[in-house]
């Protein structure tokens, strides 16, 4: 199945992987699949914002381009929200969103924030046009890093256990319908080839399919090296460095001999990590390369070769 | 830097996730010990090879010497000494709740809450303060004259600095305590269903949480008593003392890209708002500015490798570095023009492989100190 037949994509990794860059241009390219677009940010970060050059997304969706939304959760006003539908009599409701133990139930109470967090979610997987058709084909949920990507997960278990009854833990139920439906949801890792990052990545695979049964089917390992020198590339240009130590007039060649040596060696140590990964692959997990972005100012033009090898990896 | 650590007794290393805060803090214990100063490095997660190079068990959480084996590699004896402790946090709060309950009994029955377990584990900003009382405990020991957090990794970390409000604000006047606690003072735990029932308010909130979560919390309130919540709430005055006394240091450290550098930028921010020390930027893993291919270098290498499509790729990739270098330094320029142009930037190439032994350690000291040994 296709990592774009699925009806909610939600990423996850290690911070400083690229979750958001990821996000962007599966969203992208789902645009170009002739898909309608929602690209939720989850927290305080304005990452999405900074990919389009724009100021951090609202709280309600925008069209950020033709058939691709954006929006930020604020887990707050996503509960104030609900507070008001829930609560029959305006005047208590608004009693109880300004009271004080309204803000500390917010703060203490487990996963609150969270299902609050995927009930909107939900709700916009729900979303139809008038003509009673999704609203939003798919939808790409950019998790934050993945200790809380895992806790905004677990909370259907946790939170179902500590409440028990009342109206959040029949939201709950279904949104958790939702999370583990395979076919819907679709757990999305980022990881890039180094030591930490991969580790993390395969402790993850492992939680997500014992503890979230929400086993991960689309793996990306961002910022790979692109893999130009062959091994007898590698042979000339190290002999290639020995001459320019000995010959004087060749000196000012050697930063670019230099370079490439050390592109060689990193593109190595790159793909014991990727093998790692390949290593571990499971049944239904797809792993995809993405090219490493030779900027650290991203745009929408910088990651298009993301994009591409996205929608080529479909092709296939 | 290097006058800086002379005098620190304590230095705070903070930054958002996988910039290298670990890596970083170990090198500035490594340093601070081989200057001979008795060091400890507190941290979170290292990476499983750095911590194998420096003898540590991954499931130990107390204060662990690093042998001096490990330094065999560079051919050094350190003048102090070092030592690392991982953070566990539940570890952390349970020390903290069997030290402020009146009675092993209380901190017992406290363990076994449920809501106990959750705030102990999961709440918004529990490691970070957690992080803070190991530090101050630490601190007070004496034992140390230097000691170097890692701060958690996430976005909450930026939490920290108000972690001692925070705590205050929960433990201290919050809803629970004021209003309910007479109640439940009485012993007779019925009445707080009658409690629930008699406002209009509760009653509401109690419908749509479920009335187990409430009862979950209320219990952990009946359970810690005046003495518990005092004994928190001077010591997270003291914890703030610490960290504003002219003898910490704080290092806000990133990468050179953008989302963490805005991290780093509100972590100065808030550290300025705080009054508290601020000692720079760490800028981790810089790709270096290149010059520029000229044409006539362009031309030589051609002229010189036989291989057409060889000397293509040379180039090529040469290029591609030349650019990435090019926005690692506007990033980084940029960073300059918005903080005070007095203000220290550190920073750290790139190396070739991961920074996981001693002597990679080492070589960090380079760009920090000014100084290998």
């Amino acid at each position: 199945m296709s990592i774009f037949d699925h009806r909610l994509l939600f990423i996850v990794g290690k911070g400083g992987v690229g979750k958001t860059t990821v996000s962007v241009a599966l969203g992208l390219a789902a645009k170009r699949l002739n898909k309608t677009v929602l690209l939720i940010e989850v927290g305080d970060a304005d990452a999405i914002g900074q990919i389009f050059d724009r100021k951090s997304l609202p709280e309600h969706p925008i069209q950020i381009q033709p058939d691709l939304w954006g929006v930020r959760i604020n887990a707050k006003s996503v509960l104030q929200e609900y507070i008001k539908l829930h609560v029959n009599i305006p005047f208590i409701a608004a009693r109880i969103v300004k009271s004080k133990i309204f803000e500390y139930i917010i703060a203490a109470t487990p996963g609150l924030k969270e299902v609050m967090t995927l009930g909107q979610i939900w709700r916009w997987e729900q979303n139809k046009t008038f003509d009673n058709v999704p609203h939003f084909d798919l939808i790409i949920v950019d998790a934050p890093a993945t200790g809380h990507g895992v806790s905004l997960l677990m909370l259907p278990q946790t939170l179902i256990n500590m409440l028990i009854v009342g109206p959040i833990v029949e939201q709950t139920r279904v949104v958790h319908n939702l999370l583990i439906d395979p076919d819907k949801t679709c757990t999305t890792l980022v990881t890039i080839p180094e030591e930490l990052p991969v580790n993390e990545a395969l402790e993850f695979k492992t939680i997500a399919s014992q503890q979230l049964k929400m086993p991960v089917q689309a793996t990306f390992i961002n910022s790979v090296y692109p893999n130009d020198f062959s091994e007898s590339d590698e042979e000339k240009i190290n002999s290639n460095i020995q001459e320019i130590c000995e010959k004087k007039h060749l000196k000012k060649l050697k930063p670019m001999f230099e370079l490439a040596k050390s592109t060689i060696f990193r593109r190595k140590l790159q793909q014991t990590y990727i093998d790692m990964m390949y290593a571990q692959q499971q049944k239904h997990e797809t792993i995809v390369e993405l090219p490493f972005v030779f900027s650290h100012r991203l745009s929408v033009k910088e990651i298009e070769p993301l994009v591409q090898m996205m929608l080529k990896n479909e092709s296939s | 830097m290097k006058n800086k650590i002379q005098t620190a007794k304590i230095i705070a290393c903070c930054g958002s996730g996988g910039v290298g805060k670990t890596t970083l803090s170990a090198a500035i214990g490594l340093y601070g010990a081989l200057i001979g100063k008795k060091t400890i490095v507190l941290t979170i997660d290292p990476a499983k090879r750095l911590a194998d190079a420096l003898g540590l068990k991954a499931i130990n959480y107390e204060e662990q010497c690093i042998p001096d084996s490990c330094f065999d590699a560079i051919g050094l004896k350190p003048k102090g000494e070092l030592f690392a402790m991982m953070l566990d946090t539940r570890h952390v709060f349970d020390r903290v709740v069997s030290t402020y309950s009146s009675s092993p009994e209380m901190a017992e029955r406290i363990f076994k809450n449920r809501y106990y377990q959750y705030l102990s584990t999961s709440l918004a900003g529990t490691h970070e303060y957690m992080a803070m009382e190991k530090l101050y405990e630490l601190n007070e020991t004496n034992k140390y004259d230097l000691i170097v957090l890692d701060t958690p990794p996430s976005r909450r970390a930026l939490d920290f600095l108000d972690a001692p409000e925070r705590l205050n604000d929960l433990f201290g006047r919050h809803f629970f305590w004021n209003l309910l606690k007479p109640y439940f003072k009485a012993g007779k735990l019925g009445y707080r269903m009658i409690y629930f029932v008699a406002s209009p308010v509760l009653r509401s909130i109690s419908k749509i949480f479920g009335i187990q979560a409430l009862n979950d919390l209320a219990d952990f309130f009946y359970l810690a008593d005046e003495s518990f919540i005092d004994g928190f709430r001077s010591r997270s005055l003291a914890i703030k003392s610490v960290l504003s006394s002219p003898q910490t240091v704080f290092l806000a450290i990133s990468s050179p890209m953008r989302a963490p550098m805005l991290e780093a930028l509100y972590f100065y921010d808030k550290i300025k708002e705080n009054n508290m020390p601020f000692g720079g930027f760490i800028i981790n893993r810089v790709h270096k500015t290149l010059e520029k291919i000229s044409d006539t270098d362009r031309d030589a290498i051609h002229a010189w490798i036989s291989s057409e499509v060889l000397a293509k790729k040379i180039i090529q990739n040469y290029q591609r570095f030349e650019r990435l270098g090019a926005s690692c330094n506007q990033l980084i320029d940029n960073l300059l023009s918005i903080t005070d142009p007095t203000m220290h930037i550190y920073q750290i190439p790139f190396f070739e492989s991961d920074v996981h032994d001693v002597a990679h350690l080492c070589q960090l000291h380079e760009y920090l100190f000014n100084t290998d040994f």
